[in-house]
């Protein structure tokens, strides 16, 4: 089965270059000083946000605020029932590329010596679940009111044949596809996340970064339209 | 809320759930998205709304083939009909088609060569008589919920796609039509939407005389299916069966491959085994050569044994009048009634399903009817492992002079047969271009000449070297001063190798083998890279070479000719006298080469005293060495095979063969080759190391002990004992079996070897266990090509392997990685294999062409002795045949002492000589052959007599 058929479209009817539908709601968890629910397409995640708070001693950073990120997913979010949800390795990979990509996008100088939370659950995961987790932590930062130098989006890409691929879903994350996870700030040349995954030949990195660039812009119009509701539903008085 | 910045298209997005099982049979459920869409072109030209999507070719309204049942229309076309009859789609006659992607997926699942015919009409050569229209993800015409419950899924898709394009298309009067093959779904369609015709109605509304060709390529179906014939063969099972059976272990999946000797025997290769069943009769059952199948194995009881005896199609015909072949029905049921004795039984099996069609075109010719004006003939094909095929044609009468091309459609139960229909005819029988051209297709040889894409990636006439020019840190070497020369067979315009040595120090030489840079110049990804790839390999027939790259580059920049300079690739040993590598070295390197000589030259010069230049010194150091080489390499165990193969020496002018070549060898030969060897065995090592697990190798496997028999029982019979236990053994064994009364002896037992072991393969490392990289012919543990390039595609990857391993050039795409390697592999290995049997299946047109109107007497030698006949091979002119003993004489065979005996006196055995005459049997005017007539010994109902007026000795 082709990722691209010779048709020029992909299997789920999307041309290359599309990204899914985004959903998201915010607010929904009143406990959590922030939250936030994000649909990539199918791929679904729930993310909470608590903190700052004074944290564990252990933890404490003298000069900026710690950021502990948990990632989960769900026993059912695959195609296979998983019998742990978190504490595996893949999970704390992707909890560590978390708490090290919002380390820079959230101003910690202006916290020192507390803790932020982030607790990340993939409820259904049909491919990019990093990127759909970094987007949903940026709006779950943004409800919570921290600080940060922009909003990151996030998009994982892929190359077949030379051609790139945007948004992958479960079925295009094969085992051979090259993919690459990038987030930028507000669709910026700012970085904070690159991953990549499987081997890629040196002449496509350029390709799959310069397409990633353009979706992680795209993602980030859909997240910026998203805030700006959100900002004009919670606060009436600024809404003209 | 649905946010998508790049909805451009997308019209709303419809939740699917599929379900799949794994390997083991575990069910899941996928939920996946389907985006539909709203930017998809209907594929009118002049339809307004869809103007602006798409890249697709569009239909024009106005099809100027007029049909009488319709008005201005578009075809939509179901899948069984693309199935069964993508070749009619090549005809101008049918326009305006219209392929949903329903039925696109239909015809892709179940045949891959419709799928590759309409991929190639719709997208390769994108033809505006087609159009892809995706109505699976057009907004309008998906529906995941049934609607219509008397349809099936497809039909259902069919008939919505149907309506929506009938109501878009109104306004510019324009009636979509839907052609079906079967009647039910004709009749169920027809419930739901009035413009349903099947294809050959429309095809006979058709306003064109052109029409009737098209009809001849149908009519395979009409005449099938009368259900009151007897019917010959098993009904297959079902595929779950055969997949509930294959996962149990009862039945087995394997390749059917027919006997050479006997038309009505085959053997299964089954795929997880190593052994193979024997099949026989009926119990073939519809398997054509090449078919996956699925095979049951008998109860031993009805276990049964080869019959040791020629059946071949032509003989029993020749044997058979001409009436008989007309009504062919009747000796259906003339099973081979083999021999039930007991002992020698083999483990016999049935077929019982079809995996997987090997079918393909095949090139042939028809049998001459004997009814005048007959619709039905039967086809020959030029393969003599596939069946007769069944056809219908009007046009007998031209084609029984033309070779041509047939496709086998299906094969009923009922029917002897296959049936199939006729595609195109190639040319006149029996002209030079048309059995050439028959020869390559059924080889599958792409021969058509290199495209513009391809052509454009060359570089100019004039090109010059540029040793500034670099593509990794390793810079080229200036190696011109050197005394390099390269050594050829005469008339060799691609010369891709060459040779210096040079004498550096006390007992020190420096010895350098010079290939041609081809990698310099094909580039991996370009046009030219891909149609190399996809060749494999230069294919050299008696007049005519195919070449793998073009000319520009194969006889020109890359060739090494004298005293021009060209980039090559050097692998630069210092050795002392006795041979012993002390360092190599590998880079590129820019050369002038001094002479191109030929092995005649080369020898001529090394002989004579008075030569003392340096090229000649350089050519006695190499011949020194090579000569320690050789006999270390002999002392381990390398075999000299002999083959049967001879070469023509053609008339240029007319291109017709003037007489055999004497092959003669020098001992510049093995001087060359012992240094090609070389070159490759240090390659082969270099790239090992560097890459252990996608390095291109290649191994000759070490034959099984079983498969020497013939050899062993052969050796016995003349008194020698042959040891199989090692390949020094064997190699030592077969240098032993020297018999001064029959000199020819030795080669014709080293050819018996060459037939007991399976070819040398290409294959990446990492693939196999290490053990089996070695290569058996050779006794050494690794071994690749590196030395020919110009011809051969494995060269040129393990050009780009050693040239990535030392830096001398970037790592390209895909080259370090093991699945490629193994595809390109697998091709190679077949492009080869086909090249070699191109070859010499051209040798034997061109042997009957020699012998056209000339007699000759010749030495022969019998190979083989079945119940039936013996064959006898030829060595002046490389011809095996077979010589079948008529019935009714005295004469018996013994297979199992394998002699001819009269009177139970035995008169030749295996391997003994015998004279021959060989003519051209030309009483059958379509198809002249090589015959071959026993004179001496004289042996009753098998030798002829010298009295031609009698001539009906029979013969092949």
């Amino acid at each position: 089965m082709s990722i691209i058929s010779e048709h020029g479209f992909r299997l789920d009817g999307r041309r290359p270059a599309q990204i899914r539908n985004v959903n998201t709601r915010l607010g929904l968890n009143r406990n959590a000083e922030g939250s936030s629910y994000l649909e990539h397409g199918n791929t679904k995640v729930l993310c909470a946000v608590y903190g700052p708070y004074e944290g564990k001693a252990s933890k404490r950073l003298e000069d900026r605020c710690a950021i502990v990120c948990q990632y989960s997913t769900t026993t059912f979010s695959g195609l296979e029932r998983k019998n742990r949800p978190r504490g595996d390795r893949k999970s704390t990979e992707m909890s560590r590329l978390l708490e090290k990509a919002f380390e820079s996008v959230i101003l910690t100088e202006s916290f020192p010596r507390s803790q932020i939370d982030i607790f990340c659950e993939v409820i259904q995961g049909d491919g990019s679940n990093l990127a759909a987790c970094v987007n949903a932590t940026s709006l779950a930062l943004a409800d919570a009111g921290i600080p940060m130098k922009g909003i990151a989006s996030a998009a994982t890409c892929g190359i077949v044949e030379g051609n790139p691929i945007v948004d992958l879903t479960s079925r295009e994350e094969t085992d051979l596809l090259p993919r690459v996870t990038l987030a930028t700030i507000c669709g910026r040349d700012e970085v904070v996340l690159v991953e990549l995954h499987n081997r890629l030949h040196i002449d496509h990195l350029s390709v799959v970064m310069e397409a990633a660039k353009a979706t992680c812009a795209d993602v980030y119009e859909c997240l910026a339209v998203v805030a700006q509701q959100h900002l004009k539903a919670c606060a009436p008085i600024l809404g003209n | 809320m649905d946010l998508n910045v790049k909805q451009s298209g997308i019209h709303s997005c419809v939740p699917h759930v599929s379900y799949f099982k794994n390997r083991s049979g575990k069910v899941y459920k996928r939920a996946a998205e389907r985006y539909l869409r709203t930017d998809l072109p209907c594929g009118l030209a002049q339809c307004a709304a869809c103007k602006d999507f798409g890249k697709n070719p569009l239909l024009k309204t106005e099809n100027p083939v007029k049909n009488s049942l319709v008005g201005r229309h578009v075809l939509i076309v179901d899948s069984t009909s693309l199935i069964r009859f993508y070749d009619l789609f090549d005809s101008e006659l049918l326009r305006n088609i219209i392929v949903t992607q329903t039925v696109w997926e239909g015809v892709k699942a179940k045949a891959i060569p419709a799928y590759k015919k309409i991929n190639a009409l719709c997208y390769e050569e994108a033809l505006d008589r087609f159009h892809v229209f995706m109505n699976e993800f057009h907004f309008e015409t998906f529906s995941e919920k049934p609607k219509f419950e008397d349809l099936s899924r497809g039909e259902e898709l069919l008939i919505s796609t149907v309506h929506y394009l009938a109501a878009h298309w109104e306004q510019q009067n324009v009636i979509p039509v839907v052609l079906v093959f079967d009647d039910d779904s004709k009749q169920r369609i027809k419930k739901h939407y009035e413009n349903v015709f099947y294809l050959k109605e429309y095809i006979q509304n058709i306003e064109s005389p052109g029409k009737q060709a098209l009809l001849d390529q149908m009519a395979a179906y009409e005449n099938s299916g009368s259900a009151n014939e007897k019917q010959i063969f098993d009904e297959y099972l079902s595929h779950d069966k055969i997949m509930e059976g294959i996962a149990n272990g009862s039945i087995k999946r394997g390749t059917f491959s027919v006997s050479r000797e006997n038309y009505r025997e085959a053997t299964v290769i089954i795929d997880d085994q190593l052994n193979s069943w024997f099949i026989t009769g009926s119990n073939c059952n519809r398997s054509v050569n090449g078919d996956v199948v699925a095979v049951q194995l008998l109860p031993e009881s009805r276990w049964t044994c080869p019959e040791k005896k020629i059946r071949l199609r032509d003989v029993e015909e020749y044997v058979k009048t001409a009436d008989d072949m007309g009504n062919e029905e009747d000796d259906a049921d003339d099973e081979p009634k083999a021999k039930k004795s007991k002992k020698n039984t083999v483990p016999t099996a049935k077929v019982v399903g079809i995996i997987k069609r090997n079918w393909r075109q095949y090139c042939g010719m028809l049998l001459p009817s004997t009814v005048k004006g007959a619709k039905r003939h039967l086809f020959c094909p030029a393969e003599r492992l596939i069946p007769r095929i069944r056809i219908e044609t009007e046009q007998a009468e031209i084609l029984s002079q033309q070779r041509i091309v047939v496709a086998i459609d299906h094969w009923p139960r009922d029917s002897k047969y296959p049936l199939g229909h006729y595609v195109r005819s190639i040319g006149e029988m029996g002209s030079r271009e048309t059995e050439n051209e028959v020869l390559l297709l059924e080889h599958d040889i792409p021969h058509a000449p290199f495209s513009e894409a391809v052509l454009d990636c060359l570089p100019r006439e004039e090109w010059e070297p540029d040793l500034s020019e670099n593509r990794g840190p390793l810079p080229r070497v200036d190696l011109r001063h050197l005394t390099i020369c390269s050594v050829d067979p005469l008339g060799c315009t691609d010369i891709d190798d060459a040779l210096h040595c040079k004498q550096i120090g006390d007992d020190l030489f420096e010895v350098g083998v010079h290939i041609a840079d081809v990698t310099h110049f094909v580039r991996p990804g370009t046009a030219i890279d891909d149609e190399a790839a996809l060749r494999g390999t230069t294919v050299y027939l008696c007049d005519r070479r195919i070449d793998m790259l073009p000319c520009l580059l194969s006889s020109n920049l890359c060739s090494l000719r004298g005293e021009e300079e060209r980039y090559a690739f050097s692998c630069i040993w210092t050795m002392t006298s006795s041979a012993d590598i002390q360092s190599v070295k590998y880079h590129k390197s820019l050369i002038k080469s001094k002479a191109a000589l030929t092995y005649e030259k080369a020898q001529e010069i090394i002989d004579d005293p008075k030569e003392t230049d340096d090229v000649a010194q350089g050519l006695r150091g190499l011949m020194k060495l090579s000569k320690v080489l050789n006999a270390r390499r002999t002392g381990n165990g390398a075999l000299t095979l002999a083959s049967s193969e001879v070469r023509f020496d053609m008339d240029w002018e007319s291109r017709t063969p003037k007489k055999v070549m004497e092959k003669q060898h020098l001992d510049t030969h093995s001087m060359v080759e012992e240094f090609m060897l070389l070159a490759n065995i240090s390659v082969a090592e270099k790239i090992l190391q560097e890459y252990p697990d996608c390095a291109l190798l290649r191994r000759h496997p070490v034959p099984l002990k079983e498969s020497y028999k013939p050899l062993i029982e052969a050796a016995r019979h003349r008194g020698f004992e042959i040891i199989v236990e090692s390949g020094k053994g064997l190699a030592d064994s077969l240098n032993r079996c020297v018999d001064t009364k029959n000199p020819m002896l030795n080669r014709l037992l080293r050819m018996l070897t060459t037939r007991c072991m399976t070819q040398a393969v290409y294959f990446s490392a990492g693939t196999v266990p290490v053990p089996q990289y070695q290569h058996f012919g050779l006794a050494c543990a690794i071994y690749t090509h590196f030395t020919s390039p110009i011809r051969r595609y494995a060269d040129v990857i393990v050009h780009r392997l050693l040239a990535a391993a030392i830096g001398a050039d970037d790592i390209q795409s895909g080259l370090l990685n093991q699945a490629k390697c193994t595809k390109v592999c697998a091709n190679i290995n077949y492009r080869h294999k086909q090249a070699q049997y191109a070859g010499r299946a051209s040798v034997q047109l061109n042997v009957v062409r020699y012998f056209k109107g000339k007699v000759e007497t010749c030495e022969g030698f019998v190979m083989g002795v079945r119940n039936n006949g013996i064959q006898v091979f030829v060595p002046k002119y490389g011809l095996e045949s077979i010589i079948v003993l008529q019935p009714g004489s005295d004469t018996a065979i013994d297979v199992e002492e394998m002699a001819v005996k009269v009177n139970g006196e035995a008169v030749i055995r295996e391997l003994e000589p015998v004279t021959v005459r060989v003519s051209v049997n030309e009483k059958n005017q379509q198809r002249p052959r090589v015959e071959l007539q026993l004179l001496k010994p004289a042996i009753p109902g098998l030798s002829v007599d010298f009295d031609l007026s009698s001539s009906e000795g029979l013969g092949l």
